[in-house]
């Protein structure tokens, strides 16, 4: 329910930042990618994989280019990342960060691996690269603060202290 | 029945290839597909909707712009309403003393010259009977000379300094002059204090109310002629009964008074 919930969130953004009144830098972002970012810090490689291959069959049919090279890119890039989060134990913020920038940085360089190797011309050049792993990277730091928020607020702490100021 | 189980590595794998294959097959064929008309179609109102809400965020935006700018410019006028209302009170001020100051020399008898006008800048009516002028020695403005308001004589010069001069009034416990009810040839004496009075009138002597009384000169302070207060009803029981009367200065209103020059000594 959650991963559903989080899929069409990511899509409604992923519209929402490519309209024309957001500011264009947003529009290199690829929401899809925090959902396969947020995949890999529980599943296994294969499992991460084939929801990172979901993602990027979502991000292909949203982009309206051939559909398949950003679901193998993703599904490349998630198996690898699940594999280093695992490997290294990514927790907290850092696991955020993190994986978001990594797994953004895998999937257009095998996104322009995959299209070079089709014989077609990438849609973006260096920037374009940089702006998507930025992005990606802002979007992660963005869930690892909400998240702190998050705990901080469902805290028992918290609610402890407000229970003695009641007081 | 044989059933097929495949590593989810190895089938992730298997999908892989075939979406590359796939996704080739669609680059032989650059016109587009349905798939991708039918997702710009749905994509339309999300668009839209971004666009109305970041119009709207924009026409927020600049509403609180306009809301400060409007604040700020209220803050303004409410600045220059107070400073206004402030030159206000002050014209009315000068309005209402030059008026006055208009009505004094209207009210100053001919005969007096080199009369040095004055503004009653503080005063205190009640309890020391005095008033303080801005006007002083380097106006020339001298000791006991007489002060008087449009409506008649206020007191005399009591103190002097370089800027300012104090004069004690009439109503001053202390202060005294030599007077003369309008229509009767007898001098008598007025005597300041609470409640002013007058002494020396034959007994038998019934005074109306209003009657005017002016100064004689006797003294040595004050020119004859000028008024100093009105009778009240009343019957003279002796000549040594303190008669009230009504001053016809309230020091507590006078604003600008004359100052005359004090008559030569030795003039009785």
């Amino acid at each position: 329910m959650t991963l559903a919930l989080a899929v069409v969130a990511a899509v409604v953004a992923h519209l929402m930042v490519r309209s024309a009144s957001i500011w264009w830098l947003l529009g290199a972002m690829q929401p899809l990618l925090l959902v396969a970012a947020a995949g890999t810090r529980r599943l296994p490689p294969a499992r991460a994989g084939w929801l990172g291959l979901g993602c990027g069959l979502l991000i292909d049919a949203l982009n309206g280019g051939p559909i398949g090279p950003a679901a193998i890119a993703v599904a490349a890039a998630a198996a690898i990342v699940a594999a280093v989060v695992a490997r290294l134990e990514l927790t907290g913020p850092l696991f955020w960060v993190a994986s978001t920038l990594l797994l953004a940085a895998l999937f257009e360089t095998l996104l322009l691996a995959i299209v070079m190797s089709l014989g077609a011309t990438p849609s973006h050049a260096l920037l374009g690269v940089l702006a998507a792993v930025a992005t990606a990277g802002v979007g992660g730091l963005a869930i690892a603060v909400g998240e702190r928020l998050w705990h901080w607020w469902r805290s028992p702490e918290r609610r402890r202290r407000r229970a003695l100021r009641r007081r | 029945m044989a059933t097929l189980r495949v590593r989810p590595g190895v089938s992730l794998a298997f999908a892989c290839l075939a979406l590359y294959l796939a996704a080739a097959a669609q680059i032989r064929h650059p016109q587009g597909s349905s798939l991708s008309v039918a997702v710009a179609s749905l994509a339309r109102p999300a668009y839209r909707a971004t666009e109305a809400m970041g119009t709207a965020l924009a026409a927020l935006r600049e509403g609180w712009r306009d809301a400060a700018a409007t604040r700020v410019q209220l803050r303004q006028a409410q600045a220059e309403i107070e400073e206004l209302r402030r030159v206000n009170q002050l014209l009315a001020v000068e309005v209402t003393v030059l008026r006055e100051s208009d009505r004094l020399i209207a009210s100053l008898p001919p005969t007096v010259d080199r009369v040095v006008l004055a503004r009653v800048v503080a005063r205190d009516a009640v309890g020391e009977h005095v008033a303080i002028i801005d006007r002083g020695r380097r106006h020339g403005i001298v000791r006991d000379a007489p002060v008087l308001a449009a409506a008649g004589v206020v007191g005399r010069v009591e103190r002097v300094g370089e800027e300012v001069a104090r004069v004690q009034l009439l109503s001053h416990p202390q202060a005294a002059a030599a007077a003369r009810v309008n229509g009767s040839e007898l001098e008598v004496l007025l005597t300041g204090g609470h409640w002013p009075t007058i002494t020396g009138l034959p007994a038998g002597t019934v005074l109306a109310d209003g009657t005017p009384i002016f100064t004689t000169g006797a003294e040595g302070i004050y020119p004859p002629g000028l008024l100093l207060a009105f009778t009240r009803a009343v019957t003279v029981e002796s000549v040594l009964t303190p008669i009230p009367i009504q001053l016809a200065v309230r020091a507590v209103g006078v604003t600008v008074v004359a100052v005359l020059p004090p008559p030569p000594r030795g003039r009785p």
